[in-house]
């Protein structure tokens, strides 16, 4: 599982940090540059908010600081991602 | 009678224009080729100007260079693409975010860098392409 901090700030943003481990990027076979984080999207009531792809100069563990204007505590904010080797994952949360 | 007759005149005019011609088109481009290519399938081919207003921030040495902090926010209105890329990297592309108008253009994340290089910012905002640079050293020190 991917780890999150969400965060409501006084401006009605709400600060999302994703961290990615290890073991949800590698299996400990590869050696870099062969396996990254290669595609992450966030839908925000299925309406894509932010699409993003990387390339083998992302952090073997990625972390990102991300703030999104415009929501409701209580919206429902999924987090999609993909590895460049075919893992993939799907994280589904509830904004602060 | 002009001690210069008009087909001199025009020849020597036409020798200015193109003595000119091999430097203006790659003027402020980045040297290395990889950079370059990567830069241009980013924006392409417009080369992206420095602006102020795109924030770049980042230590100048790295604590470890698998990790290193990278800070982007931007003072530009209508900001839908952030990117950064490295110098010095066999792709420098190393992230690229397309942002809709509700993500706020600052963005955090962790680089991997293992020589000393250059990250680039390049920013769209309004259809058009700002960059900002910073320099890093990851040589030094135990990582």
């Amino acid at each position: 599982m991917i780890e999150y901090r969400s965060k409501r700030h006084r401006d009605d943003s709400v600060e999302l940090r994703l961290f990615f481990p290890a073991s949800e990027i590698w299996t400990g076979e590869e050696t870099w540059p062969e396996r990254h984080l290669d595609r992450l999207s966030l839908h925000l009531h299925g309406a894509l908010i932010l699409e993003a792809g990387f390339g083998p100069g992302i952090a073997a563990e990625p972390f990102f600081a991300l703030r999104i204007d415009g929501t409701r505590p209580g919206d429902r904010l999924e987090i999609r991602w993909h590895t460049n080797q075919g893992r993939s994952g799907v994280l589904e949360i509830v904004l602060p | 009678m002009s001690p210069v007759s008009p087909p001199r005149r025009r020849f020597l005019r036409l020798l200015a224009w193109c003595s000119g011609l091999p430097l203006w088109p790659r003027l402020g481009y980045p040297d290395d080729a990889r950079l370059r290519q990567a830069l241009q399938e980013l924006t392409g081919g417009t080369l992206p100007k420095y602006h102020p207003g795109v924030g770049l921030r980042m230590p100048s040495r790295a604590v470890s260079r698998l990790a290193v902090p990278v800070r982007v926010a931007c003072r530009l209105r209508r900001v839908d693409m952030i990117a950064l890329l490295v110098r010095d990297h066999p792709d420098p592309l190393a992230a690229r975010f397309n942002l809709s108008p509700r993500m706020r253009p600052a963005i955090r994340t962790h680089l991997r860098i293992l020589q000393d290089s250059e990250v680039i910012a390049v920013v769209r905002a309004d259809g058009r392409y700002f960059r900002q640079s910073a320099k890093i050293s990851v040589s030094e020190g135990c990582s």
